[in-house]
């Protein structure tokens, strides 16, 4: 079975003497165990290297569906795993070329995993994003400028509309992001992502992530309902994702060397 | 000065289980390494996130198009005639990050 040749891939990082319930199938359809690794123990999966190893990984690099299938079942293995579980996602690619390599790289991280595991420990990452909705108001575009001066004051009215609404929309992403900030632990602010790669009609004013106490989940949500009844009639969404294991705020790389 | 017609008294939550549509961005962004990646021995470069994340969408609403539509989605889809032609001919060619 094992003849051929494979490569190891790994999800995350678990503690050493975790019980973890394991989903029965990882990326590729393939059992995912767990490996004792010292004082860390890692989540991972065997497959063949001709259908995961770095040459496969080369040639799938710029496939779009490869790329995204695999990426939400490594996604789906940390999910199930965190729900129960304190864990140290690893990021994409994540293969090794057996155990023997994983439990090295592994217990040659072992302090900066337990800093990590200090961080997370007991929390969860919660995305809050918070969307404009489009200005509802038509231009009157039929009504044409009388005058030169019309037009010149037509254009002057419209900059200070937007430069209104976007100093309103600053203010809420400020005042979502600091009221939330508060029940956090940790947060980080990400960049905004364009219409384009979201295909809403809405604009994103913030995109953030919250390192969020499990036990504090709920006064967390509060915040989150508190600011979404404040600004909603002011024409923002208030969009709670989670919750994740705290890949935001983690770091970790298992002797991936990063060039770029 | 009200521009919406919708005051949500709460905040809209997410499940982080399912990655279509919202989270799939979530998702990649967070899984995903950038950049070059070295993997054993060889330089792995992947695909930048905001495009998988466009072709992805594109992707999936293509299917549904074509099936709803029978005829070349490339010359309806709303989306795709919106982006700008260099986005576009990136999309057409099948996928270098030109970027």
């Amino acid at each position: 079975m094992l003849d051929d040749p494979y490569v190891v891939h790994a999800y995350g990082v678990v503690a050493g003497d975790s019980m973890v319930e394991l989903p029965v199938a990882g990326v590729l359809g393939a059992a995912v165990v767990c490996i004792p690794c010292g004082t860390h123990s890692v989540i991972a999966s065997t497959l063949p290297e001709s259908r995961f190893g770095p040459r496969c990984w080369e040639e799938h690099g710029q496939d779009a569906e490869w790329l995204a299938s695999v990426a939400r079942q490594h996604h789906e293995v940390l999910q199930r795993v965190g729900e129960s579980e304190d864990v140290i996602p690893l990021r994409l690619p994540s293969v090794f070329p057996d155990e023997h390599a994983l439990g090295s790289a592994t217990r040659s991280m072992r302090d900066q995993l337990t800093t990590a595991f200090e961080v997370v420990q007991g929390h969860l990452e919660w995305t809050v994003k918070v969307w404009r909705t489009p200005d509802a108001r038509v231009p009157d575009q039929a009504l044409r400028p009388a005058t030169g001066a019309d037009y010149l004051r037509r254009k002057t009215m419209e900059a200070t509309a937007r430069d209104r609404r976007s100093e309103q929309s600053r203010e809420a992403a400020l005042a979502v992001h600091e009221n939330l900030a508060m029940v956090a632990t940790h947060s980080v602010v990400n960049p905004l992502h364009g219409r384009d790669v979201t295909g809403r009609a809405e604009s994103m004013v913030l995109n953030a992530a919250y390192l969020v106490g499990r036990s504090v989940r709920d006064d967390f949500f509060l915040v989150a309902d508190e600011q979404a009844g404040c600004w909603g009639p002011e024409g923002f969404l208030v969009e709670v994702t989670g919750p994740w294991p705290a890949y935001s705020f983690t770091t970790i790389r298992l002797e991936q060397v990063r060039v770029s | 000065m009200t521009e919406s017609s919708v005051s949500p008294r709460q905040a809209t939550y997410l499940s982080a289980r399912d990655a279509p549509g919202n989270s799939l961005a979530d998702v990649l962004e967070r899984v995903l390494d950038k950049g070059i990646v070295i993997v054993g021995d060889i330089q792995v470069r992947l695909l930048d996130i905001e495009l998988l994340t466009i072709k992805i969408r594109l992707m999936v609403a293509s299917v549904e198009r074509a099936q709803q539509m029978g005829i070349n989605w490339w010359e309806t889809d709303p989306f795709v005639t919106s982006l700008d032609d260099g986005k576009k001919k990136e999309l057409e060619a099948g996928g270098d990050d030109a970027r």
